[in-house]
Parts: C-alpha cells; structure tokens; sequence
C-alpha cells in the first residue's frame, strides 16, 4: 500500500510538495532501498559462508552440497533439457490447479450463499474434508484416475477448492445485514443484493484468499509429484533423494522457491490491480 | 379534513426462539397524514424499527393491517423511501453512483430519473461532490447523500430509522435541520424513528409515544413549537413543558 502511494506521488510534480514532505518521502525512500539491500546481501552472505565452510571442510558436501554445485547442477540440468521441462510441469500443474480451484471455490460459495439451508447440510462435511489431510487420499485418487498428471491436479484441487469454499463463505456470510436491508428497501432481488453488495463488498477477501490458495496449489501439486509423477520439480527432489543426489535435491528446492517467489509476485499484481479498478481510491 | 396517507391498524408482532415468546409489538394503531412528520419515540429495544420494517412491508406482522393510501400493503412498497441509521453507501461507489442505486435497482435509471437525482445532489449543495467517494465526505454529508438516494425514486412517504444516531450532536443539529428543510421542501409525508427527545421536539409535528416491553403506544403528543430551526425552537417556552412530559413518559416505563 505504501509502495503504490509513494508511486503515485512521483507521478505528481514535487513543486505542490513542502520541503519537508520531499524530506519525508525521501527518508522513506531510502529505508525502503536499505531494507532491499540488506535482504539481497543476506542472501548473497548465505550462499558465500555455505561455500566456505564446504571449502574448509566444516560440512561435508556429500550431505550439504554446496553453492558452487548447486548452481552447477542447474546448468548441468538446464543443457540435458531437464531443467525448464520439470519447471513448466510442475508450473503448468499449479497454475490449472489455482484457476480451477478459484473459479470452483468461488462459484460452490456462491451456491452455498444462495441456498443457506444447503450451507447448513453441508457445513460437516466441509469442516471433515478441510480437517482431512489430502494426502491421504493420494491412493484413492490413483485408483480411480490413474497415475499420471491427472491424479496430481485432483488431489491438489481437493487442497485448493476447500481452503476456497471456507474461506469464501465466511467473507459472504460476514457482510453487514444492514447493507442487505438497504438493498431490500429498494426492492432488489437476490441476484442484485449479490452483484451490487455481496461481490464487491468481498473482492479484497476473495483476493486474499486466492493469495493463500496459490501456496495451497503448490502444496497440492508437490505433494501429487511426490506421490505419483514421471516429472515435474517434486518428482526430480523425490528422484534425488532415492539417488541420494542431494545437489539436485537442493537445486529441486531452489527451483521451488523461484517458482513460488514468481507466483507471490504475480498474484500480488494481480490483487493490486483488481482492487484498484474496485476501490478507485 | 387532511387525507390519511398511512393507516397503522392493531399492528403485533411476536418473535419465537427456542425458548420463549417475545411480544415485540402490541396492538399499535395510528393514522399519517398527508404531509405530515410523525416521530415515534421510545426507549431502545422496544420495538420502533420493527414497526418501521412492518409499515414499510419489509416483514409481516404478526397480526394487523397496515393501509398506505387506502391499500393494503402486502410486501416491498414503491410509495415508501427508506433511510437507515447509517448511510450504508457503498465505498467502492462515487457520490453520483451512490445517489443511482435505487434506480439501478428498480431498472428505472434513464435520462429523465438521472436528471432529476443530479437536480437533487445540486439544489442541496452536493454537486460538487459528484464524483467523490463516500470516505472523502462527512458523517453528515454522507447522510444527505443517503436522504437524496431515497429522494431520487420520488417516494411520497420517508421512512427515517435514527438517521442521525451515528453523528456527533453539532452535525446532528444542524443535518437534521437541513433533512427537514430538504423534506418540507419535497412535500413527503414522514415517519421518523428516534430516541432523541430534542430531536422529536424539533422536527415534528406529532409524537408518539412507545413503551417498552411490549412495545404498546402510550401517548400521542400533538406539537406547537415555534421557531425557525432547532436552536430558535429550543428558545420556545413550550419546548420545555414538552420535553418534560415525553422524558416522563419515556422514563415511566
């Protein structure tokens, strides 16, 4: 929020801005610049003191890799084709899961904020399946579905929709019934109290939740790769691991982050966006 | 012989929860006439809004009828404008949005009903607010733009429901001064809720008193204050002996 605010003041000319409001906005400036700095560095420190003490034999780089090899590996992966494949499964995996996930979760909560009474049914089974860890449900889907990329979506899907549908249906439920009497007063029908009042009242909620909902995508997904796949990241840290290659579990983890970092990125945008076009604020 | 705009006739309503009965409102009877501002006063909890929702149709009574212009209301009524006791304007609208909902609503927006909604926000100061958002306004402005919002489906009768519970006692004065004015000024027959004896005083014509638990009329005060907004009227010796006898009322529970 800060952040857009102060990109929204360097659009504007300084000239309306006191001299102490430049001195303010520069001092926030800077922190913000030292802040990224120090995390850059911190990284960069981790990685040098990691190779150091392979070097000097502190830690046996059989058991904890080192720096060196791991961005070795990366390169040895990326030439034998291995590296962007595995990635872009493991991404397209996650991606099929969040967008199915969403848009299911979000329209289950609408059904169940039509009809209460089917809330109220369902409500048991709901908490039993958001208790459930899905995992262990890994070998029934199998069964049913086959192994493959298949069985990997439903169960991540299984992960992603619940944590929606809760989360969701709370947000719907939490809207002040005022604002519903309002609507009532003017006569509008159950479509328009959602449209104009339920919907938009729960966009920064919806938004938060699909921020959640892509960690609970990864979840699935890595889960699913362990479980059952023939490629993807989860399935080269799980190979590495029976191989006992602990540079490409490493490397595996590392690939992981990026790709978790790059969706926290995208979908950080995306919330930003959709709430600003909402909030015109 | 002025005519009679809403009929209120042994109006009850009982609540159930698992446990008891709850009597909110007990055989309520009286009549609105045409122009007039009615305020119902009563201690919180004795029912006042229940009896709005029911005279406005929003839900059924449990026994009684309710006759606006000479007809049985039966569910959602156009003729009613309501204004709750906050403005409930929605944020992620503009002022001008806001004040169309009800049109949007009732799929009545067109050239003619924009118009006169636009006409309304201008005669009343608020034009240059138009493309505001409601977190840029005051409590009090925030309040006019909800008056105007009902204004703008052209009611005959406004329902206020303590529209002014939410302000601080300055703003309170003076928009509940400009409310009436706007009100007078469009001829719409009123019933305001309120547990304000002040506010009852200065902006009404009659009163009428509730008591709690059940919710029964316990007096109808017919009012002759003069002045020209609340300040002058609390000036006015009658004011006193008034408030006097509605806090004996109220309090006498």
């Amino acid at each position: 929020m800060e952040r857009s605010r102060w990109k929204l003041s360097k659009k504007n000319n300084f000239e309306n801005f006191s001299k102490e409001h430049i001195a303010f906005l520069k001092k926030i400036k800077k922190e913000e610049k030292f802040i990224s700095i120090f995390q850059i560095s911190l990284f960069l420190l981790f990685l040098f003191v990691w190779e150091l003490a392979v070097r000097f034999c502190l830690i046996d780089s059989f058991v904890a890799s080192s720096s060196y090899e791991v961005v070795k590996t990366f390169i040895n992966l990326h030439k034998s084709n291995q590296l962007w494949n595995n990635i872009f499964i493991t991404f397209f995996e996650v991606l099929v899961t969040f967008l199915l996930g969403s848009f299911l979760g979000v329209l289950i909560s609408i059904f169940l904020w039509w009809f209460k009474v089917f809330e109220k049914v369902c409500r048991p089974y709901l908490i039993i399946l958001n208790a459930l860890p899905k995992i262990a449900l890994g070998p029934m889907i199998i069964v049913w579905v086959g192994a493959g990329m298949k069985s990997i979506i439903v169960m991540s899907l299984l992960i992603s929709v619940i944590n929606v549908i809760i989360n969701v249906t709370l947000g719907f439920k939490k809207v002040d019934r005022n604002k519903i009497l309002l609507m009532k007063t003017f006569g509008a029908s159950k479509m328009q109290i959602l449209k104009n009042v339920v919907l938009p009242i729960n966009i920064p909620n919806i938004m938060s939740t699909l921020k959640i909902n892509i960690g609970m995508s990864l979840i699935g997904v890595i889960t699913g790769e362990f479980l059952v796949s023939k490629g993807g990241i989860g399935y080269l840290i799980v190979y590495g691991g029976q191989t006992f290659k602990i540079n490409l579990i490493i490397t595996g983890i590392a690939a992981l982050s990026l790709l978790a970092l790059f969706f926290y990125f995208a979908i950080n945008k995306i919330e930003k966006y959709v709430n600003n076009c909402i909030y015109k604020f | 012989m002025i005519k009679k705009i809403i009929e209120a006739r042994n109006i009850s309503k009982v609540y159930y929860s698992l446990k008891n009965e709850n009597i909110a409102i007990e055989d309520i009877s009286f009549d609105v006439y045409d122009k007039e501002f009615l305020t119902i006063v009563g201690p919180s909890g004795c029912g006042k809004s229940t009896l709005l929702s029911i005279l406005a149709g929003l839900i059924q009574a449990s026994s009684g009828e309710v006759f606006i212009n000479g007809e049985l209301v039966q569910g959602f009524n156009s003729l009613v404008g309501y204004m709750l006791q906050s403005d409930h304007l929605l944020e992620w609208r503009t002022v001008k949005n806001n004040v169309l909902l009800g049109l949007e609503i009732r799929r009545l927006l067109n050239k003619e009903n924009e118009d006169y909604a636009l006409e309304l926000l201008n005669k009343y100061g608020l034009y240059k607010f138009l493309n505001y958002y409601p977190h840029q306004l005051s409590g009090g402005m925030k309040q006019k733009v909800a008056l105007i919002r009902s204004l703008a489906l052209k009611p005959e009768i406004l329902f206020l429901d303590e529209p002014f519970s939410a302000l601080d006692f300055q703003a309170r004065t003076t928009i509940s001064d400009e409310i009436k004015y706007i009100i007078k000024k469009e001829n719409k027959t009123v019933i305001l809720i309120t547990h304000d004896l002040n506010e009852a005083i200065c902006l009404s014509d009659r009163v009428v008193v509730i008591s709690n638990k059940p919710g029964k009329i316990k007096n109808i005060l017919k009012l002759e204050v003069s002045g020209e907004n609340s300040i002058q009227k609390r000036k006015d010796k009658n004011f006193s002996s008034y408030l006097e006898i509605l806090w004996k009322e109220v309090d006498g529970n």
